[in-house]
């Protein structure tokens, strides 16, 4: 479900996910709502996936859209490492 | 065929595009939006995203997110009501309300809540500085004022612009009934001071019945009615702080709001302006010809009347009621008498208990049928 070198965005609703995924889409990103794996998060959230090349441009673009994630995380050799969460670069 | 011409009511028939939509959606997207993981699931939460965006442009709201889908307008004017305000509160409403207030803030005052009602003119117009001097006369602060912005008796039209306005300069909350309103008037909620706008998506909307929508301004967050699951963060034993998800736990009628982005979508192609000519020709014809008849008394506001889409009136000397039974019964139309549901606004315009005869023509109505109305009633009650 997710590469090593693959990052996974968590957001505090099924909206605010679906807003984040759609606003990624019109800029040209390539993302993906997966299901959030359990080692970071509880229940039945929704995760946003993408390429960990692309963090930097994706952070700006969400955080000019007003729609940083909650938590994010990188996939690195088996484990998810968390990354912080800033538009700035 | 019957002639529709109760549109205030709900709007029927609705543009074949809602049609379409709601069946393609039940036959191709009826899943759980934004429940599930797989990709019919994301669509359908696509579309409900989708729609809310609409929703959200239609009224200038800046964040879709603060758009709350609802059953229908009642259902939304409750969420607010019911989710904001407390004992000890005061509120200033109109003496022009429809029972989807009049009724919360009466089940509100038992609680403690002070309900003001200001007094309106013969037609139901407010005037903003009856409103103005009935805020300041309280002993403490009001926390809200809330209207309709449009009648559905007498289709008056409040200056909810300058009311709004007024209530943000002054702290207070601003809470509008557009159910009549929605797709009739433009209404943009920061241009009006607009804090809570309930509207009915299946009126002047032309989406389906059982759609609705609330839009809550960011600095707010009533307490939900209603709790349950919202598909996210389904272990915490509490409703999620944000919106939407806090007021929409259960699952979404996904078809009926595919059915609103079609009603709204041909709203927007057709353009208000239009809509409300076409209405205003068919509303100017009809008071033109029951002038022509005896006995008629019309309860319609001075200047711009028509804006409202409704004409109320009455038949001197004749129950309301039986005259809607036989246009029903004899000529196969379609109007609505007695209260509306709205007996403030009778007691106002001096039409309380039996209430008037009310047509309200839609998009799709001709010339045709009010000239059978005109027909009709003429063979009831003759020739001045």
């Amino acid at each position: 479900m997710i590469n090593d070198d693959e990052c996974i965005a968590l957001f505090n609703s099924p909206t605010r996910v679906m807003k984040a995924e759609k606003a990624l889409r019109k800029a040209g990103f390539v993302c993906r709502l997966i299901p959030a794996p359990r080692d970071v998060a509880e229940g039945c959230a929704l995760a946003l996936r993408f390429a960990a090349a692309e963090l930097t441009p994706i952070l700006f673009e969400l955080g000019r859209q007003d729609l940083l994630p909650r938590r994010m995380y990188q996939k690195h050799a088996g484990l998810f490492r968390s990354i912080p969460v800033s538009s700035e670069p | 065929m019957a002639i529709y011409l109760d549109n205030a009511a709900t709007t029927f028939p609705k543009p074949e595009s809602v049609y379409r939509a709601i069946d393609l959606t039940l036959r191709h997207l009826g899943v759980s939006p934004g429940r599930g993981s797989y990709q019919l699931s994301l669509e359908a939460g696509r579309l409900v995203l989708g729609v809310r965006e609409t929703v959200a442009e239609f009224f200038g709201i800046r964040d879709a997110s603060r758009v709350v889908f609802a059953a229908n307008a009642t259902s939304a004017i409750n969420l607010a009501l019911f989710g904001l305000l407390q004992s000890g509160d005061r509120v200033v409403t109109s003496a022009m309300e429809h029972n989807a207030v009049s009724r919360p803030l009466h089940a509100l005052a038992a609680r403690g809540v002070e309900v003001v009602r200001v007094p309106v003119d013969a037609c139901g117009l407010i005037d903003p500085a009856v409103i103005r001097a009935i805020v300041r006369e309280g002993k403490g602060p009001t926390r809200m004022v809330v209207l309709s912005h449009c009648s559905n008796v007498t289709g008056v039209v409040q200056p909810v612009a300058e009311i709004g306005n007024w209530c943000r300069r002054e702290g207070i909350l601003f809470m509008v009934d557009a159910a009549q309103s929605a797709g009739q008037v433009p209404i943009h909620v920061e241009d009006m001071g607009i804090d809570l706008l309930a509207v009915a998506g299946h009126k002047s909307l032309l989406g389906p019945p059982g759609t609705g929508a609330l839009y809550v301004a960011e600095s707010l967050l009533p307490t939900p009615l209603v709790c349950g699951g919202t598909g996210g963060n389904a272990i915490s034993p509490q409703m999620p702080e944000e919106l939407p998800e806090r007021f929409e736990s259960g699952t979404l009628n996904t078809p009926a709001i595919a059915g609103l982005q079609a009603g709204i979508e041909f709203v927007r192609q057709a353009g208000l302006q239009k809509i409300q000519r076409h209405k205003a020709g068919l509303l100017e014809q009809l008071l033109c010809g029951l002038r022509g008849l005896p006995g008629i008394r019309c309860y319609n506001p001075s200047g711009n009347w028509s804006l409202g889409g409704v004409l109320s009136f009455n038949v001197e000397g004749r129950d309301p009621a039986e005259i809607g039974f036989l246009l029903d019964e004899e000529y196969g139309i379609c109007v609505r008498t007695g209260l509306h549901c709205a007996p403030d606004a009778h007691r106002s315009i001096g039409t309380l208990p039996s209430g008037t005869i009310r047509v309200s023509p839609g998009l799709f109505n001709t010339e045709k049928d009010i000239d059978a109305l005109l027909a009709a009633m003429e063979k009831m009650i003759g020739w001045r």
